[in-house]
């Protein structure tokens, strides 16, 4: 359970922005390991999203370095990267974002087909995790046949279905009503006690800061709390 | 999944789609129309002038075409004929005896060119028969009948059954005559050939120029493919080489018509160039629209791990599905056309004014679009890597997103 999933160590990111450099993180430190959910909550400007697209190989560190599942990922080329958040990382986003074109089934099939899993397997993983998910019925819908809280469930199941090492949710739940959002935090509370999936949530949402393990608090570009309630 | 998400992502857009498909369709069309239509009239020319003239291979004897003279001649022409009619691909083989003579009444002479054919073996051939406008196709090879053009005749004032002497020089070097009568008349509002040209029975004029009964300056092949000229005439040239022939392609003996037409198919080529470029610029708008369009979801892609090399596989897989679908389009839009400009043809005879000629061979004012395997092949494959050349750069585009600003956040 300990073992360190995402390690930051004196990560600083900054914007050149006109002629004034805008310092998004200063020298963040931060550590989740295996089986965590940890949400990373702070004011807007805060950090967060810069912190987790860090931490999802989507940009690099002006300074410091960023481990994911032990690979220092500002070491790696842009392919290896790419290998790194197919393999290693699921996405969940805040505006669902599933490619319009796949119905339910194609877009959690979609991550395996690029992993190069072999079809049977696949079929069987992907019927499972949206079985689990709550869409059994729906695999052939496409997304605009979907509703909101459908969409994201979809997106769960993507970035669960492969089984990474850590699932990055930004904002989760801000583009769903509460019943929805309580139903999803529901859904990844139990992926994350019953397969040990890890969580780590950018977030404003009081109630997915309830549900969490772990808070983290960033202000100005560093961690200004860490609360851990694993025993809560 | 490629493959579905290529042809789903083609549908997306679906009126942009298929106006692409319909330009790319009326594109072939306008190319394929353009070529057969175009090769059509070339092959219906080069058919033409090689009945008109010597055949789309001519058997000479060595040195006549550069300095035509009667004491040049094929020994066994005969012989040569023979086989040349066994040889497969050849349509018709025709012996003729081909010189320069006077024609001379009491009171006029003219200088003509002068044919001396077997009339039982030219029915239907030697152009001029088909145009008589009076009196009858010569009797046979040995009557003294003649057939003159409609302003040779008034030139001479003669008229059916009017004599004329006919004057030329032998095999010898001696200047023979011989008296005709004026048995047709033909017309075929080419001024060059209704002046200057008549058909006299071979074995008379043979006699009268004191060649052999198997000699004869001319073996005129008729094949069925034109474009087999040359390993025809190389095939021929051996065959006569031991009597001292050669044989020539149709392009040498009508050095005129060749060049009419390389430089209407050079047009014709830049017609092409310029149809494909519309093509591609259309096809360039569409795959480009489609990529910018599709900023943030390639974001997406790349973001959960698809990698640059299948996101560009993916948007080429798009490409390639909209090529395949105009190609199909194309086709299923052209050869109906094509069909109905190849069996009823397309009559210019209402904007040809009569007697058109082209390389000084007269056209056949109803063509008839042919097509042949390699220019549909070209036309095809052209139109084909040119809209994938159109999608490369699309598809560059496409791998250059940068997910985080596609996104601007996870």
């Amino acid at each position: 359970m300990d073992h360190p999933i995402v390690e930051m160590k004196g990560v600083e990111k900054i914007y050149p922005q006109g002629g004034a450099d805008v310092h998004a993180l200063r020298g963040l430190d931060l550590t989740v390991k295996k089986g965590e959910f940890t949400a990373i909550s702070g004011p807007s400007g805060s950090g967060k999203t810069t912190a987790l697209n860090l931490i999802g190989a989507l940009d690099v560190p002006t300074h410091g370095s960023v481990e994911v599942d032990g690979r220092n990922l500002s070491e790696l080329s842009k392919t290896e990267q790419s290998r790194v958040r197919l393999e290693r990382i699921g996405f969940i986003f805040q505006a669902y974002n599933l490619i319009p074109v796949l119905t339910a089934y194609e877009n959690a099939e979609f991550v395996l087909m690029l992993q190069g899993v072999p079809p049977e397997e696949r079929r069987q993983k992907v019927e499972a995790i949206l079985e689990e998910v709550g869409l059994g019925d729906k695999l052939d819908r496409r997304p605009n046949q979907l509703s909101g809280g459908q969409q994201q469930r979809v997106a769960i199941a993507r970035a669960v279905v492969s089984e990474p090492a850590l699932i990055l949710a930004d904002e989760p739940t801000a583009n769903v009503d509460s019943k929805t959002a309580d139903a999803l935090l529901t859904l990844m509370q139990r992926l994350n006690e019953e397969r040990g999936v890890t969580f780590l949530f950018s977030t404003h949402d009081p109630r997915v800061m309830e549900r969490a393990k772990r808070v983290i608090t960033l202000r100005d570009g560093v961690v200004v709390d860490d609360e851990r309630r694993d025993e809560a | 999944m490629i493959w579905k998400m290529a042809w789903r992502n083609l549908w997306r857009n679906r009126r942009r789609s298929v106006i692409t498909l319909i330009s790319i369709a009326f594109g072939l069309l306008l190319s394929i129309t353009f070529t057969t239509f175009a090769e059509g009239s070339y092959t219906g020319g080069i058919n033409t002038a090689a009945k008109m003239n010597g055949g789309h291979v001519t058997i000479e004897p060595e040195g006549y075409r550069d300095a035509p003279s009667l004491k040049k001649t094929l020994p066994d022409a005969l012989t040569l004929a023979e086989m040349a009619k066994t040889k497969e691909g050849v349509k018709k083989v025709k012996v003729r005896i081909v010189g320069q003579a006077m024609a001379a009444t009491a009171s006029e002479t003219v200088g003509a060119s002068f044919f001396g054919v077997d009339p039982a073996e030219e029915t239907g051939d030697l152009f001029l028969l088909n145009h008589l406008v009076e009196g009858e196709p010569l009797e046979n090879t040995m009557k003294r009948g003649v057939l003159i053009g409609r302003k040779m005749a008034d030139q001479l004032d003669v008229r059916l059954k009017s004599k004329l002497v006919f004057t030329a020089t032998d095999k010898n070097g001696d200047v023979v005559s011989g008296l005709l009568r004026v048995r047709g008349i033909f017309e075929t509002k080419v001024p060059i050939v209704d002046r200057s040209m008549m058909v006299v029975p071979i074995d008379w004029v043979r006699n009268l120029l004191g060649y052999g009964e198997r000699e004869a300056t001319q073996v005129a092949v008729q094949i069925h493919d034109s474009r087999d000229s040359d390993d025809m005439a190389e095939f021929f040239s051996a065959q006569a080489k031991s009597q001292g022939g050669t044989a020539s392609p149709w392009y040498k003996t009508m050095p005129d018509l060749a060049g009419s037409i390389a430089m209407d198919r050079s047009s014709n080529y830049v017609m092409q160039i310029i149809i494909f470029i519309l093509i591609g610029a259309g096809i360039l708008n569409t795959v480009l629209m489609s990529v910018l369009e599709r900023f943030r979801e390639f974001g997406i892609m790349l973001a959960i791990g698809i990698g640059p090399r299948r996101l560009w596989m993916l948007v080429m897989a798009e490409t390639l599905v909209l090529a395949l679908l105009g190609l199909i389009s194309g086709l299923a839009v052209s050869m109906p056309v094509y069909w109905y400009l190849h069996t009823v043809g397309f009559d210019l005879s209402a904007t040809m004014e009569e007697g058109f000629t082209m390389g000084n061979i007269m056209w056949d004012p109803v063509i008839r679009a042919t097509m042949y395997s390699e220019h549909l092949i070209i036309i095809l494959g052209g139109v084909f890597i040119l809209i994938m050349l159109a999608g490369l750069y699309p598809a560059y585009v496409a791998t250059k997103t940068r997910p985080l600003k596609a996104i601007q956040t996870i």
